[in-house]
């Protein structure tokens, strides 16, 4: 997954903008200025338009090489944030968490190295989260009181609400513990989450749980797989 | 006669005059062009970010800018043709750049026509319409540059 490059993009868009706005700028003033009957060097329209052209293909580069580097995002986020759930919770069987039946001391001992699994992990692929259509939304600096990693993914040519990937943290909040007023809102309305201490498979054990969450027609429709069909 | 006899009002008279009109070196008005882009863009960094949906902090920038710019021309009318060609090309940038940064979060790989949605939404035109004006002012001042050298009589801008 490729942040840096969507940064560069941005960047690059904006100087070649600016060179060809200044190319422009200077386009105009020389013809005004021949216009009205003043000997210039010849150079002059020749360098305003070489640089016009130059700051016009700029763009155009730029705007191809972000299209490319989007086009795999959403897969390449896909992969890395299953990677991320699967490593959390492959660290709680490591660390012998059985789920509900574990003691306070034990929860309290995973559910720490969890979140600094999470922090670690925002650390790593989402730190220059900024100028890209990601942006994390849990845990937030300092705010671990949710305990779920969550990213937002705006995504407006399938829907102007944005997505939601990451991962559920359901050793800390094991089935029916969160209250009314301490429900995230991308926990509202969201059933069916696979429990934790059941051994559901190889791959998971499903004390920390993948989920991908979209709003079809105002509903929140939450899916605990990969999307099946990648856009 | 520049090197004629003048008497004490001869003196201040040309210097009036030169004050308005003074060669200027090309090298010379790239840099105060460069320096008028960074600081356009510095007053425009997070910590103290233009709002482009904020009529009166828009209408402040511009005023200072404006005012900036008389300064300048008074001191020398070309730098002051630099400047003002250089704040032309930092408002149109600036625009740009609040119109990338919002394509640039978004996953719809729907290159450039993703900006009209947020021209749409954003009332844009007030930061439109200033960027607008600086360009064409910056056209008319070019061509009256022109005529101000020529009227001094030093020939052709070069």
């Amino acid at each position: 997954m490729s942040l840096t490059t969507l940064v560069v993009a941005h960047f690059w868009n904006l100087a070649c903008f600016v060179l060809a706005v200044a190319a422009l700028h200077g386009l105009v003033a020389v013809w005004v200025l021949r216009a009205r009957g003043a000997a210039l060097p010849r150079w002059c329209p020749r360098v305003a338009t070489g640089l016009l052209l130059a700051g016009a293909s700029g763009l155009v580069a730029g705007n191809l090489l972000r299209a490319q580097s989007l086009s795999g995002l959403q897969t390449a986020l896909v992969d890395q944030v299953q990677a991320i759930c699967r490593a959390a919770d492959e660290r709680v069987t490591q660390l012998g968490g059985r789920g509900a039946s574990d003691d306070a001391a034990t929860r309290q001992r995973i559910g720490a190295a969890i979140d600094a699994e999470f922090r670690d992990a925002v650390r790593t692929h989402f730190a220059s989260a900024r100028y890209t259509p990601l942006s994390v939304v849990a845990p937030r600096g300092a705010d671990q009181r949710h305990r779920d990693l969550v990213i937002r993914v705006a995504n407006r040519a399938r829907s102007t609400e944005p997505m939601y990937v990451g991962c559920y943290n359901q050793y800390a909040h094991p089935p029916g513990s969160i209250g009314f007023g301490a429900t995230p809102y991308w926990r509202i309305g969201v059933s069916g989450v696979p429990s934790g201490g059941a051994p559901s498979g190889a791959a998971s054990s499903g004390h920390v749980v993948f989920f991908w969450q979209e709003r079809v027609d105002g509903a929140s429709r939450v899916s605990f797989q990969p999307p099946a069909a990648r856009p | 006669m520049r090197n004629g006899r003048m008497t004490g009002f001869v003196i201040v008279a040309r210097m009036r005059r030169q004050r308005y009109l003074h060669p200027l070196s090309v090298p010379l008005g790239i840099v105060t062009a460069l320096v008028v882009v960074v600081a356009v863009w510095a007053v425009s960094l997070p910590f103290a970010r233009l709002q482009i949906n904020n009529g009166t902090q828009l209408l402040l920038h511009w005023a200072g800018c404006l005012a900036a710019l008389a300064f300048v021309y008074a001191m020398r009318f070309q730098l002051g043709v630099w400047a003002h060609g250089a704040v032309a090309v930092a408002m149109w940038s600036r625009l740009y750049a609040d119109l990338d940064l919002l394509r640039a979060s978004d996953l719809a790989p729907r290159g450039a026509a993703v900006y009209a949605d947020y021209l749409g939404a954003w009332n844009l035109t007030p930061l439109f319409l200033m960027a607008a004006a600086t360009s064409l002012t910056f056209v008319a001042l070019v061509a009256l540059a022109l005529s101000m050298y020529r009227r001094v009589g030093q020939g052709a801008v070069s």
